[in-house]
């Protein structure tokens, strides 16, 4: 089913959690809604399920108009950041609770329920209580239960911020493959970029209710609208460096970073993602400051114009402060933005 | 060695700690169950001397054979199998509407716990007036539905049904204040849940409420049969120090304190007293028994 957001703003009192927000949500589409907390995420989240009603803006399922469709009667499968499994019932009657209420006969939703629990693999767990289930089968439990009435919209709300490290790996992808199973339409929210990159079709970013930009996470990744989400996706995070175009190329303080010829002269923010740095004996010299071992990969702290940057070496070289390095940047990697509207307005 | 000396001497030390509660206790509460247990089977007593003379059963036998002390029994079992149900319920029901986020929610609160903080000697004479065959409002409301004045207090056939009325009266507030403390503890993501799971109020009301308050409700539960089965404040105040027209209130407690202090029968006083501490112990024990297997989590 496609869902379309049209122009939707929430405010509580005098803050505006959601800001004129408008999506359009292709059938069988996973969606990250990514931004930093506060940002309206979970605001966003539960108008579309129906618990709060926008102050303005619609909401389509298909064709259907349901902004004022009460939750009941949307037909949504929810996910909460806590699970909000029912503790006084078994994983069983957790799963079967909304069948029941939608009167499928008992027997149906029995096998029904126990359909949704092999696939999410927690048969073995039906007669259990939530209390005497690790987090990550709580969360299995909470997804079976939201998907097990057959709901035309998936959303899941932060969920898998309970889990540990490792778990919340695996789990992701674990969802990434029941919702391709299933091929329903789903908004995953989130305030992890990496977890949304890895998990969406699509990622929405959000700062302060509005919307910043909506694009495959790689197109989004290489070309950030704004400072914002430049600064947002990727860790370590992209380098940003005051710059000058004159001459024909991009400078930072008097080292010339790369050509450009078609770039309007003036004052610039350049971003530079930290793995768009290469050796090169040609390139400009940096005096290694600081080292960090990631594993794979080395982050050089070094100045560059006079301004701290941070970059990814390989760990075949063996790097101490004082040593001297040379570098140079990848073509075409130099994100450009404008110093007022911090919108991108190039790159070289 | 010193080790263990020294653990025994921690005891001794926690011992002397507790020791003037210990003695309270046992000055204020298990002397006087001793003292009335042994003083139930008193058959010859002297008060002036405190001098027994001799020891039987004679008082049981006797309380079981008065009539005065069965119907005081019928009546107190009628009484708690009324009081306690249809307050929790109406208390439940109450305590819900009151959580809700409504106008003036805080007045209603107020007005609700008002009952808990006055006495019952007040609260009766309000009743008094409520129940009056003339001048009283629930007469006022029955006649406009064409029903003839009722008699309420002076007859025997409605003394008890009014009682019971003023007695579930009575007991809403202390329900409501740890419904509405319980409901405070359950979580708004149930109730959001619950929605999204299509469940509607009445579900969400007797699915998620009522089981996530189940252990407050046993609460109120145990803690209403044991009052309720001690009633005797209530009747004295309804009936102006009687127990209801021709006895027909009359109630265990009423009879013990009558037989106690105007007929001076300890021993027989002492015997229903006895008799009222195991029916209420009886129930308790029943009533934790069904808490623990139906409470669950
Ligand atoms: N019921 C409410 N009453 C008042 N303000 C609210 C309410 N719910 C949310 N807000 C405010 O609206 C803004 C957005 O909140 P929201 O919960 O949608 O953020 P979020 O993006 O989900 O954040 P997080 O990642 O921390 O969960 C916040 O400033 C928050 O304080
Ligand atoms: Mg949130």
């Amino acid at each position: 089913m496609e869902v379309r957001l049209d122009r939707l703003t929430k405010r509580f009192g005098s803050v505006v959690a959601v800001d004129d927000l408008s999506l359009e949500l292709n059938d069988g589409e996973m969606i990250g809604l990514l931004g930093p907390s506060g940002c309206g995420k979970s605001t966003t989240l539960f108008m579309l399920a129906g618990l709060l009603t926008p102050d303005v803006g619609e909401i389509w399922f298909g064709d259907e108009n349901v902004t004022a469709v009460p939750p009941e009667k949307r037909g949504i499968g929810l996910v909460f950041q806590n699970y909000a499994l029912y503790p006084h019932m078994t994983v069983l009657q957790n799963i079967m609770f909304p069948l029941i209420n939608t009167k499928v006969p008992k027997q149906k939703a029995v096998v029904m329920a126990e359909e949704m629990a092999e696939l999410v693999q927690i048969r073995e767990l039906l007669a259990r209580k939530p209390s005497e289930l690790s987090g990550g089968q709580q969360q299995r439990v909470a997804i079976a239960r939201a998907l097990a009435k057959k709901p035309r919209l998936l959303l899941l709300d932060e969920p898998l911020s309970n889990l540990d490290a490792r778990l919340r790996m695996e789990t992701r992808e674990e969802i990434r493959r029941i919702q391709r199973e299933v091929g329903i339409t789903s908004v995953f929210v989130t305030h992890d970029q990496e977890e949304a990159m890895s998990i969406s079709d699509r990622i929405a970013v959000i700062r302060e209710g509005a919307l910043q930009q909506f694009e495959e996470p790689q197109l989004m990744y290489r070309n950030p609208q704004n400072l914002f989400v430049a600064k947002f996706m990727g860790t370590p995070a992209i380098n940003i460096l005051e710059a000058e175009v004159h001459g024909g190329g991009l400078y930072c303080g008097d080292i010339r970073l790369a050509g450009a010829n078609k770039a309007k002269a003036g004052k610039v923010l350049a971003g530079i993602r930290p793995e768009s740095f290469v050796a090169d004996a040609d390139g400009f010299a940096a005096t290694v400051g600081h080292v960090e071992m990631l594993g794979r990969d080395l982050i050089a702290s070094f100045e560059l114009g006079g301004q701290p940057v941070k970059a990814l070496v390989d760990t075949e070289t063996i790097l101490r402060p004082g040593n001297v390095l040379n570098f140079r940047v990848k073509e075409g990697r130099i994100l450009c933005f404008d110093t007022e509207t911090k919108e991108l307005v190039g790159s070289v | 060695m010193m080790r263990k000396r020294g653990l025994e001497l921690g005891r001794w030390k926690g011992l002397l700690y507790v020791l003037p509660a210990l003695v309270v206790v046992a000055v204020f509460t298990v002397y006087p169950l001793l003292r009335a247990f042994l003083m139930s089977f008193y058959t010859k007593y002297k008060f002036s001397t405190d001098t027994v003379l001799s020891y039987g059963i004679n008082n049981y036998t006797y309380i079981f054979g008065d009539s005065v002390f069965q119907k005081a029994l019928s009546n107190t079992f009628i009484y708690v199998l009324f009081v306690v149900p249809i307050s929790i319920a109406i208390s439940l029901v109450l305590a819900v509407m009151l959580n809700e986020k409504i106008r003036l929610r805080s007045f209603f609160q107020t007005v609700y716990f008002l009952p808990y903080v006055t006495s019952v000697v007040a609260m009766g004479i309000v009743f008094g007036w409520l129940f009056h065959s003339n001048y009283g409002l629930l007469n006022y409301f029955l006649g406009l539905f064409g029903i003839q004045p009722v008699q309420w207090l002076n007859r025997p056939s409605t003394a008890l049904p009014a009682l019971i009325i003023f007695s579930i009266w009575k007991s809403l507030a202390f329900n409501i204040i740890i419904f509405l403390a319980g409901l405070q503890t359950i979580g708004a993501h149930y109730y959001q849940a619950a929605r999204v799971d299509s469940a509607g109020r009445w579900r969400q009301f007797s699915r998620i409420t009522v089981p996530l308050l189940s252990p407050i409700i046993a609460y109120a539960f145990i803690i209403g049969l044991i009052s309720s089965f001690k009633v005797y404040a209530e009747v004295y105040a309804l009936f102006g120090g009687r127990a209801g027209p021709a006895d027909s209130c009359i109630t265990i407690v009423y009879y013990l304190y009558r037989q106690f202090y105007v007929n001076w029968n300890f021993g027989i006083a002492s015997a229903a007293a006895v008799v009222l501490f195991l029916i209420i112990l009886a129930f308790t024990v029943i009533q934790l028994r069904v808490a623990k297997r139906r409470v669950h989590y």
